[in-house]
């Protein structure tokens, strides 16, 4: 079932770039030639994304954010709820319009060498965006070399004829979002950007990143499910557990004082370098993440939390609002 | 506490059609017996080939196998590769590769992993070994309900568990951990951590920890050997290691990590690591090195900080 919303109901507030409502992304699984049931990767989710904003989204692997990120871009489609993109419903688009939309989105994958054809030149990679959305063709390569220019590629000629496999990873990366830039778009979804990267590439890369986000002033969702990284990199972060968001706040305050009881574990056992680590044990959550096709009644945590209440179990908990900015879905902040 | 493990001047070359590639140059370095050591350093420092170099498990492209390795008190290198079998390898050290979860046989039963390595050396017979396997199964935390059960029915913590449990069960001395934890989820790792830390106690096991994630690494380590370049730059007790190393690497690597508890940014190491093929003369850190000095193209000697910790570089050199 799909709560519907009426239209009038969304404000389109103009510092907002990205309204997402209620979205939900279900997987049927089939058997046969008849559906039996569907996988709810998303299921539920809303909130915005300000203008020139990174939103971090944060969580395990299965729980969901790779298929938000993807509906967001339209390359899935969503099954129910509304996602507002300047104030228009580009859920539900096709053709010209979402052709449109593909310009004024970018994305950066994980893995960069599977993100681009190895038979294909670096300048071929770059050009091929410009060459879709008719960039005429004087512009093209002056449009390129800069790309390249931008992510610290230089001198860029020694760039443009090579192919993927000659480029070590943190290079390639960075190509990758020198394409999802080169049309200028006002949205870049990156999926874990950085986690095939050594340590020390990474905080390089990011910051790359960072500084092409506010020279364009792009609004970027970075996916990702490393917290610390997304300390550093995001002004707001999201935390997703089971297809839910659990938790939005900003990212320090994310972090400093966790709402969510999964929040506040997921924090409490990722380690920082330190000698004394080795003398204490982690207090982990019990049992793993349950299964989306079949997702347990109420709050999703409900079976593995310490703070388990009646109610948990039997109602959904909606978004509270606990602080400024702060949002959590759980019990424990309800009536106060 | 008496050496587990020494390691002196210890090569292995790789053989490539654009040469040599030097994947461990002249390391040395020694455990007690208890101790947990972690090496951490970039993919490509040759981490994973210290492993292999220790575990004598080469590929065919080996060009140069060389120095000192003695394992509880063998000299391991004189011995012929069938000698190795019996007598060290999964008896004295185990092995947990890189994504070992992956690793197991998919149509093989979890009990069947588990009892091989006791019944190829003939360390137990079917019986024995099978009550071994689901000993072992519940000291990592698996029901033993598990054991015939086939690696697809497990999730992956679970199927890196069994890894941990098969790498135990001969009863070894040192176990080498490469990458434990970076296929797993926050959780998983954590949960996993938490094991590996109790076995460490109960059975009192020497670990050698191999990743590139830092703050894992503290999460296991008493002494740290940092690795740039095919060499170990940096070794000493991570009280040193992780709060004030003494390598200008080691502290650009150090810095390089985003701390999630504490108000630090990050920073980089500019450049990239150097090939193993040609790797600069002298330092191998050098070109990258924010304190280069013109006396940095001579290798550095190992110099002796302290009483527990060595570095290789001309900063620590008496002038």
């Amino acid at each position: 079932m799909v709560i519907k919303i009426s239209k009038a109901s969304i404000n389109t507030n103009k510092e907002n770039l990205l309204e997402v409502k209620d979205l939900r992304i279900w997987y049927p699984i089939r058997k046969f030639l008849s559906i039996v049931g569907y996988v709810k990767a998303v299921d539920g989710v809303s909130f915005v994304v300000k203008r020139g904003e990174i939103f971090g989204v944060v969580g395990e692997s299965g729980c969901g954010k790779t298929t938000l990120g993807k509906g967001i871009l339209r390359l899935l489609k969503p099954t129910g709820g509304y996602i507002y993109f300047e104030g228009k419903d580009v859920a539900h688009i096709k053709g010209k319009a979402l052709k449109w939309y593909r310009r004024v989105t970018g994305i950066v994958q994980q893995d960069p060498y599977g993100a681009m054809p190895p038979f294909m030149s670096i300048k071929t990679i770059l050009e091929e965006p410009l060459k879709i959305h008719g960039v005429p063709k004087e512009e093209r390569s002056e449009r390129v070399v800069k790309a390249l220019e931008e992510v610290k590629l230089t001198p860029p000629e020694d760039f443009l004829n090579k192919y993927p496999h000659m480029l070590s990873g943190g290079q390639l990366q960075r190509v990758a979002i020198a394409r999802a830039f080169i049309l200028r778009p006002k949205l870049v979804v990156a999926d874990e950007p950085v986690s095939m990267l050594d340590a020390s590439v990474r905080v390089e890369t990011l910051m790359l990143f960072k500084e092409l986000q506010k020279k364009h002033k792009v609004s970027v969702i970075y996916i990702t499910h490393d917290f610390s990284t997304a300390k550093y990199f995001s002004d707001r972060i999201s935390v997703m557990y089971a297809g839910h968001i659990v938790e939005i706040g900003p990212a320090r305050e994310v972090i400093n004082n966790p709402k969510h009881p999964y929040t506040a574990h997921l924090i409490k056992v990722i380690p920082d370098p330190n000698p004394e680590n080795r003398f204490t044990f982690k207090e982990t959550l019990p049992g793993e993440p349950p299964s989306l096709a079949n997702p347990p009644p109420g709050c999703r945590l409900s079976p593995r939390c310490p703070y388990v209440m009646d109610i948990c179990t039997k109602k959904e908990p909606p978004m509270i609002k606990t602080s400024r900015n702060h949002y959590v879905k759980c019990w424990l902040y309800a009536h106060r | 506490m008496d050496k587990i493990l020494e390691v002196e001047n210890l090569y292995l070359y790789f053989r490539t059609s654009r040469g040599d590639v030097k994947a461990v140059d002249g390391v040395s370095f020694s455990i007690l017996r208890g101790e947990t050591l972690a090496v951490i350093g970039e993919s490509g420092c040759g981490k994973t080939s210290l492993a292999r170099a220790l575990m004598r498990y080469l590929p065919r492209n080996v060009s140069l196998y060389r120095g000192k390795v003695v394992i509880d008190g063998i000299n391991v290198m004189k011995l012929s590769d069938r000698e190795f079998d019996e007598k060290i390898r999964w008896v004295k050290i185990s092995y947990v590769s890189q994504a070992a979860m992956n690793s197991l046989n998919p149509v093989i039963k979890v009990v069947d992993h588990l009892v091989e390595p006791l019944i190829l050396r003939g360390m137990a017979t079917k019986e024995v070994a099978v009550e071994k396997a689901r000993e072992m199964l519940k000291l990592v935390g698996i029901s033993e309900d598990f054991l015939y059960r086939y690696p697809f029915e497990l999730s992956g913590g679970m199927r890196q568990r069994v890894v941990i449990a098969l790498s135990l069960i001969t009863k070894p001395n040192i176990v080498i951990l490469d990458e434990p934890t970076s296929a797993l989820d926050v959780m998983t790792q954590a949960n996993i951590m938490n094991l590996l830390k109790k076995l460490k106690r109960e059975l009192k096991l020497t670990y050698i920890f191999i990743t590139h994630d830092i703050g894992t690494s503290s999460e296991l380590a008493d002494k740290v050997a940092v690795m740039y370049a095919g060499k170990i730059v940096e070794f000493g007790p991570s009280e040193q290691a992780y709060v004030d190393p003494l390598h200008p690497y080691s502290k650009a690597l150090l810095n390089s990590v985003p701390r999630l508890h504490e108000e630090r940014i990050p920073t980089f190491v500019p450049g990239t690591p150097p090939s193993l093929i040609n790797p600069p003369k002298g330092c191998r850190f050098r070109p990258r090195c924010p304190n280069a000095m013109p006396i940095c193209e001579k290798e550095p000697p190992l110099i002796k900080i302290g009483k527990e910790s060595y570095v290789q570089c001309w900063l620590y050199a008496e002038k």
